[in-house]
């Protein structure tokens, strides 16, 4: 959903930094560069998780199955066709994703290496309840799946997403089996990695 | 459009290896990563939006009226794997074009590097002739181009944005080529010195 896609990649370039804070500090304690080259290698996976996992997967289903990837808050994703302005919500979508992984890198790397280590977790934890809360307070939007007119006008119409209306229910595990085992690879190596420095 | 997204990507992923050459030839770990995520933030905050904005908005024309499934794409898995794709097409050919000029900056052949996207980019006009009837052509749907029921690429508003996506692209690479060859000249400096 983009309401959290965006902030998922955020929170996962705050929690790639979290599993590799002591890597991080032990190499910028022993470094006299400002950005040494860990700060380099973290923001690449930053940047490469949020532009080749969270927003390809994104902008599938938002393409797919536009009314309940955005949790019908809006009929102009349904209709991009032709339309100036709403076909730019697509692109705004794939850069706010980059940007807020961009983003979450720079302050949580920020935070870890002047002193304010504290502040990271707890602020990808609440970006990510609030995630949660915001979704929760749009139910039954998640459960169900059709378009913006439906939802908002004739939700007897609609069928539920583990129904599988739509090719839905194949279309959401494919996105979320990908964006896992790239997730879980991302995790070990960083792990790993923590261990062996 | 799709026939000339892959050489525009692959020029501006080869420009901003040029742009940090000293950077890439030192071989410093450091400095080739941080130019290549600069690669993949531009590649995502310039190339992929507008290759995006095409193919949602206008996509019998973003892929030159090859498909008509592309003007179906919305509510099927089949379909909508391919703005999958599209995403994945417009940032792989910056990133291979990154990684191809520092491969001819390595083997010391810069010249090479700039011979080759300055022939991408005569590349990206031949193609752009060769194919003018559909280029300049705008029609909603794959049936209304081979009805003939289109209009000029030059009316508005279409022209008007696609002018204003095209400065935004090329002014913004030629800004990331600026900035980065700064940081890159501190180096030839420090270096002669």
């Amino acid at each position: 959903m983009v309401q959290i896609d965006i902030p998922a990649a955020f929170i996962a370039s705050q929690f790639f930094l979290d599993i590799g804070r002591r890597a991080i500090k032990r190499e910028t304690e022993n470094s006299t560069d400002k950005y040494p080259a860990i700060y380099y290698r973290f923001l690449f996976r930053s940047v490469f998780f949020a532009s080749f996992v969270i927003a390809p997967a994104g902008i599938y289903l938002l393409v797919g199955w536009p009314g309940w990837e955005q949790m019908y808050w809006t009929e102009r994703v349904e209709k991009p066709l032709f339309h100036l302005y709403n076909a730019m919500l697509y692109p705004l979508f794939i850069m706010a994703i980059v940007l807020g992984a961009y983003i979450g890198h720079v302050v949580g790397y920020r935070w870890l290496v002047t002193g304010r280590e504290k502040y990271l977790r707890p602020a990808y934890i609440s970006v990510l309840a609030a995630v949660i809360i915001l979704v929760l307070f749009n139910y039954p939007a998640f459960t169900l799946v059709g378009t913006y007119h439906q939802y908002h006008n004739d939700r007897g119409s609609m069928d539920m997403a583990w129904n599988n209306p739509h090719d839905f229910g194949k279309g959401w595990l494919i996105v979320m089996v990908y964006f896992a085992l790239v997730f879980m690879y991302l995790f070990l190596r960083i792990r790993k990695e923590g261990r062996n420095h | 459009m799709m026939a000339i997204d892959v050489p525009v990507g692959l020029v501006a992923g080869q420009v901003i290896a040029d742009a940090g050459r000293n950077m890439l030839k030192s071989g410093d770990v450091e400095r080739y990563r941080s130019l290549r995520s600069t690669v993949i933030l531009f590649a995502y905050l310039f190339t992929t939006p507008i290759v995006f904005y095409f193919f949602m908005g206008w996509p019998a024309w973003e892929t030159n009226y090859l498909w008509e499934w592309v003007d179906h794409i919305h509510g099927t898995p089949k379909f909508a794997i391919s703005s999958f794709g599209a995403v994945i097409m417009a940032i792989l050919p910056a990133w291979i074009g990154f990684e191809s000029g520092k491969y001819l900056i390595r083997k010391d052949k810069v010249g090479w590097l700039k011979v080759s996207y300055i022939s991408l980019f005569i590349l990206i006009l031949i193609i752009v002739f060769v194919t003018k009837n559909a280029t300049f052509n705008i029609a909603p749907t794959y049936k209304d181009y081979l009805s003939k029921s289109f209009s000029s690429f030059w009316s508005n508003p279409f022209f008007i944005y696609w002018l204003i996506l095209t400065i935004y692209f090329w002014g913004g690479l030629i800004v990331f080529y600026i900035f980065i060859r700064r940081k890159d000249k501190c180096i030839e400096n420090y270096k002669n010195h």
